[in-house]
C-alpha cells in the first residue's frame, strides 16, 4: 500500500510540473497570441477598406457559414457596408475569410486566410489575384458559383483546383446571401 | 556515444528501417519550411521525453510508465505548440493539429518505452538525438521532394527581399500534381524505403530473414 502511495505520489508530481509547465508558457505566450491576432485582423481590415472606420465584431446568428461581422462606417450619405468573417470548406480543409459586402450583398474585396490547401492545386487561392473574380458578384450579378460562370481565363486559372474554388464561392455566396436577408440589422 | 547517436541515422532511420512517426512524414511534408519547423519540433520533445523517462523509470512502476511518458510529451507538445502560436502564426495554422499529435508520436513512445527503460540518461539522450535527427533529415528530403516535383518550389524563411519561395523553371508551371497529394507521400516514401533496404547493411537484412522464418 505504501510503495503504491509513493509511486503515485511521484507520478502525481509529474503530472504537475508538466501542467505547471504549460500553465507557465500560457501565461508567457497568451498575452501576445492575443495582441498578434488583434493586430493581423486590424491590417485585414484595412487592407480590404483602407480610408473606413470599424466597429466592433458582432456575432452572426442563423448562420453556419457566417461567424460575425465588423461594421463598416464610410462618409455620412455612404451606403451601408461591413466586413463578414466567413468559413468554408476546401480541399485540405477548412477555408476562413474576410468578405467586404455592401448592404445589398455586393462583394467588394475578399481575404482568404492561410490554408491548408495543397501547394501546385487550392494554395494558389491565397494569392489576392484569385478573388478577383468574385469582386462586384453578390449584388445584381450572381456570385460564380462553377466554372461555367466564370470567364475562359479564369476558368483555366482555378482548373485542377476545383473543390478549393467551390468551397469559396459556396461560403461567398452565404455570406452574400445573409447580408441581403438582412442578417446585419437583426 | 558515437555509434548510438549516428544508427539513428541511416543504420535504424526511424521511418525508413522501422516505419515510425509516419503521420507527420506523410502530412507536414508538402512544404520544406513545414517539414523543417516539424522534425526540428519533433527532434526536442523526443529528446526531453526520452531523457527524462530514463531518468525516472527507476521511480515509476513499469504499468504506469506510458501514463507517465505521455504526461511527458503532452506537456512538452503543448508548449512548443504556444511558442508557435506565438512566434509564428502562420506555420503553427499550417502544423494544425499535428503539433499537438506529436504527443502520440510512435517514434517517441518508441524511444522513451522502449530504449530509454533499458539504458542510462546519457545514451537515451543521443539515442534520442540521433532518432529525431534520423527522422529530421527524412522528413526534410520527401518534403525536399515534394515541393520539388508536386508544386515546383522550394519554400523557405523570408528574409528582406526574398520572398522565402524558389521557383524552379518548367516544373513549377506544370508541376506533378499528385506528387503533393496523399498518395503521392506514400509513393516518395515507398521509394525511400526501397532504397534503404537496397543500401542496409546485411546484419540488418539477415536479421529481418531470420524474423521471417
Amino acid at each position: 500500500m505504501n510503495k503504491h502511495a509513493v509511486a503515485a505520489g511521484k507520478i502525481a508530481g509529474i503530472c504537475f510540473a508538466g501542467v505547471l509547465l504549460v500553465v507557465l508558457t500560457h501565461l508567457v505566450t497568451g498575452a501576445a497570441i492575443e495582441r498578434r491576432d488583434e493586430r493581423d485582423t486590424y491590417r485585414i481590415l484595412k487592407d480590404l477598406a483602407p480610408d473606413k472606420g470599424f466597429g466592433v465584431l458582432k456575432p452572426a446568428e442563423g448562420s453556419d457559414t457566417v461567424l460575425g461581422y465588423y461594421p463598416v462606417w464610410g462618409k455620412p450619405g455612404e451606403a451601408e457596408s461591413c466586413i463578414l468573417v466567413a468559413r468554408g470548406r476546401g480541399y485540405g480543409g477548412p477555408l476562413s475569410l474576410f468578405v467586404y459586402c455592401k448592404a445589398d450583398g455586393e462583394i467588394l474585396a475578399v481575404r482568404l486566410l492561410e490554408t491548408r490547401e495543397y501547394p501546385g492545386m487550392g494554395k494558389a487561392a491565397e494569392a489576392p489575384a484569385y478573388m478577383n473574380k468574385f469582386k462586384g458578384t453578390g449584388g445584381a450579378k450572381p456570385v460564380p458559383l462553377t466554372l461555367g460562370s466564370l470567364s475562359r481565363a479564369d476558368a483555366e486559372a482555378v482548373s485542377g483546383a476545383t473543390i478549393t474554388f467551390g468551397g469559396i464561392a459556396r461560403a461567398l455566396e452565404r455570406a452574400s446571401s445573409f447580408v441581403k436577408n438582412g442578417g446585419i440589422r437583426k | 556515444m558515437i555509434q548510438t547517436f549516428s544508427k539513428g541515422i541511416i543504420d535504424e532511420n526511424p521511418v525508413c528501417v522501422y516505419l515510425l512517426g509516419l503521420c507527420p512524414v506523410l502530412a507536414v511534408s508538402t512544404r520544406v519550411i513545414d517539414a523543417f519547423a516539424m522534425g526540428l519540433t519533433l527532434l526536442v520533445i523526443l529528446v526531453i521525453t526520452s531523457t527524462a523517462m530514463s531518468a525516472v523509470k527507476d521511480h515509476i512502476p513499469g504499468r504506469f510508465r506510458v501514463f507517465v511518458c505521455t504526461a511527458v510529451a503532452g506537456a512538452c507538445a503543448s508548449m512548443a505548440d504556444l511558442i508557435m502560436q506565438a512566434a509564428m502564426p502562420g506555420l503553427s495554422d499550417r502544423l494544425g493539429i499535428f503539433v499537438p499529435l506529436i504527443t502520440v508520436n510512435t517514434l517517441i513512445l518508441d524511444r522513451a518505452l522502449g530504449f530509454a527503460q533499458e539504458n542510462t540518461p546519457s545514451m537515451s539522450f543521443w539515442d534520442a538525438l540521433g532518432m529525431g535527427c534520423g527522422f529530421f533529415l527524412t522528413l526534410l528530403g520527401v518534403a525536399l521532394i515534394r515541393e520539388v516535383l508536386g508544386s515546383g518550389t522550394i519554400t523557405l524563411v523570408p528574409v528582406g527581399r526574398f520572398s522565402g519561395v524558389i521557383r524552379i523553371p518548367a516544373l513549377s508551371e506544370s508541376p506533378v500534381r499528385v506528387i503533393s497529394l496523399s498518395a503521392g507521400g506514400f509513393l516518395v516514401l515507398g521509394y525511400l524505403k526501397a532504397v534503404f533496404d537496397l543500401a542496409a547493411p546485411a546484419t540488418i537484412k539477415k536479421s529481418a530473414d531470420e524474423e521471417e522464418k
